[in-house]
C-alpha cells in the first residue's frame, strides 16, 4: 500500500522536525481513506469541513508529537473524535449506534424489497453496497470503513474509536451480515 | 476469541467495496493543507541572525526610557525647588531692581544694599545671597565646577541667573516666559507694602508734630505762608480742638483768626 521505505510514524517524525516534504507524503498516502471515510457518513459538505480540521489538527499537533500508536490509528482517533463532535452537535445528536449495547442491533431491518434485484454487473454491486453502507448504523458503519479504508485491524479500530475490542467485533460482524443480506448472498 | 475469521472479514464484499469509484479530496482542499502545513514549519523555523538587529531597540527601549525619566525627573525637581527658593525671598529681587532704576549712575552692588529696609537687612540668607562687587553670586546649592553649562543654566536655575549682576532685570529675553510672569508678580507683591511705607511715615510725621503744639503751630504758619489757606484753618481748627487751652502769642492768634 506504501509506495515508499519510510513508514507513517517516521514520516511524521521528519515533519515534526521541519521537513514539509514528509507531510507532503504522509497525506498523499492517507488523504483518500480519510476523505472517503468521513465522505460515506456524512456527505460532502460536512465531510471536507472535517476533513480539512483533521489534518490541520494534525499540523497543530506537530510539535509534541511522539511515537506512541500506530500513526493511523492516531490520524483515525482524531476523525473519530470529530465526527462524534459533529454528531453531537447536530439537531439529532450522538446516534444511538454508538451505544456499546444498542439494542438495534438485534433486530436488523432488511433492506427495501424482500426479494433483492439482481445486480448483473459489478459496477451496480458496488453502487447498492454504498446505498447499504449508508443505510447501517453509524458505529456499523465507521467500524467497517475503518477496517475497509484505512485497514485497520480490531484493536486498531478499538483504539481509534476508543471502545472496546469485543464491541468492534460486533459491530463489524452486524454490518457484514446487513450487508451481505442486502446484497442478496448468504449471511 | 471463539469468532470465525470469515465472519469478521468477507473478500467477496471487500473487493466490491474497492470497486467503489475512489473519491478523493478536492485539490483546492489539498492545497490548502499543504500550504498550512509548510507555513506553520516556516513560521516556528528559528529566526535568521539578519532580524536580531530589529530586536535590539525594543530590549533597549526600556532601560532607555527609564534612564531619560529620571533625568527629566531630577531636572523638574530642582527646578521646582529653585522656584520654591525664589517665591520666599522676593523682596531681594525687588530691592535689587528698585535700586538699579532709582539710581543708575549708582549701580554699586553696596548701593542696593543700602536701599534694603531694615526688616530686609535682618533676613541672613537674603543678604548672604546678595551680590558682590568682586565675585559673581553663586548659588548655595551648586558650586560653580558643578554647574552646568551657561545656557542650559539659565534655562534649569532662573532664579540663580537673575541673581546676577548682570542679568539684574526682572524681565530679561533669555527668561522663560513662565518665569517672567512668576517675576511680574513677585514684583506686584513688593509694590504694595512699599506704598504703605510711604503712607504710614507720612502719618508718623504728621501724628509727631501734632504731638509738640509749637511745631504744629508752625507747620499752620508754614502753611499759611504758602497759600494753603484752607489746610491751614483745617489743621487751625483741629489745633484748636486739641490744645483749647494752649497760651497763644497775640500775633499768632491773629493771624490765624483771619
Amino acid at each position: 500500500m506504501q509506495a515508499d521505505n519510510d513508514t507513517d510514524e517516521t514520516l511524521m517524525l521528519h515533519y515534526r522536525d521541519g521537513d514539509s516534504g514528509a507531510f507532503a507524503r504522509l497525506y498523499t498516502r492517507h488523504k483518500g481513506p480519510l476523505y472517503r471515510y468521513l465522505l460515506r457518513q456524512c456527505g460532502p459538505v460536512v465531510a471536507e469541513e472535517l476533513f480539512q480540521e483533521v489534518w490541520l489538527k494534525l499540523v497543530a499537533a506537530r510539535a509534541g508529537y511522539t511515537v506512541q500508536a500506530k500513526f493511523t490509528t492516531w490520524l483515525y482517533r482524531i476523525a473519530h473524535n470529530r465526527l462524534v463532535d459533529h454528531y453531537r452537535a447536530s439537531a439529532r445528536g450522538l446516534p444511538l449506534s454508538y451505544a456499546d449495547d444498542c439494542p438495534e442491533w438485534a433486530h436488523i431491518p432488511g433492506p427495501e424489497g424482500a426479494q433483492p434485484e439482481v445486480w448483473d454487473d459489478r459496477r451496480r454491486q458496488a453502487e447498492r453496497l454504498l446505498a447499504l453502507l449508508a443505510e447501517l448504523p453509524e458505529a456499523q458503519r465507521e467500524a467497517l470503513l475503518l477496517k475497509e479504508e484505512a485497514g485497520l485491524s480490531l484493536e486498531e479500530i478499538a483504539q481509534a474509536t476508543g471502545t472496546g475490542r469485543e464491541t468492534v467485533k460486533s459491530r463489524l460482524r452486524y454490518a457484514l451480515a446487513r450487508l451481505r443480506q442486502g446484497l442478496g448472498g448468504a449471511s | 476469541m471463539n469468532e470465525q475469521p470469515d465472519a469478521l472479514h468477507d473478500e467477496h464484499l471487500s473487493a466490491l467495496y474497492r470497486a467503489i469509484p475512489q473519491v478523493e479530496p478536492p485539490e483546492w482542499l489539498d492545497r490548502r493543507i499543504l500550504l498550512a502545513a509548510k507555513a506553520t514549519v516556516q513560521s516556528s523555523a528559528p529566526r535568521p541572525a539578519a532580524i536580531v538587529p530589529k530586536r535590539r531597540p525594543s530590549r533597549w527601549a526600556v532601560p532607555l526610557a527609564l534612564a531619560a525619566t529620571v533625568v527629566l525627573s531630577v531636572g523638574v525637581v530642582r527646578l521646582v525647588r529653585e522656584s520654591g527658593e525664589l517665591a520666599t525671598a522676593p523682596s531681594l529681587e525687588s530691592a535689587q531692581v528698585v535700586t538699579s532704576s532709582a539710581s543708575p549712575a549708582n549701580a554699586e552692588p553696596s548701593g542696593a544694599s543700602q536701599a534694603l529696609s531694615a526688616e530686609e537687612k535682618a533676613q541672613p540668607r537674603a543678604a548672604a545671597s546678595a551680590p558682590s562687587p568682586s565675585a559673581p553670586a553663586t548659588s548655595p546649592i551648586i558650586s560653580p565646577s558643578l554647574a552646568p553649562p551657561a545656557p542650559l543654566a539659565d534655562r534649569l536655575l532662573p532664579a540663580e541667573s537673575s541673581a546676577r549682576p548682570a542679568d539684574a532685570k526682572p524681565t530679561g529675553s533669555g527668561q522663560p516666559p513662565s518665569f517672567s510672569r512668576q517675576m511680574k508678580e513677585t514684583e506686584k507683591l513688593d509694590e504694595a507694602p512699599a506704598r504703605a511705607r510711604k503712607e504710614r511715615s507720612k502719618t508718623e510725621e504728621k501724628q509727631l508734630f501734632r504731638n509738640s503744639p509749637e511745631r504744629w503751630l508752625r507747620e499752620i504758619a508754614e502753611l499759611r505762608r504758602q497759600g494753603e489757606t484752607m489746610k491751614a484753618e483745617a489743621e487751625w481748627l483741629e489745633f484748636k480742638r486739641r490744645y483749647p487751652h494752649y497760651p497763644l502769642d497775640p500775633s499768632e492768634a491773629d493771624s490765624n483768626k483771619r
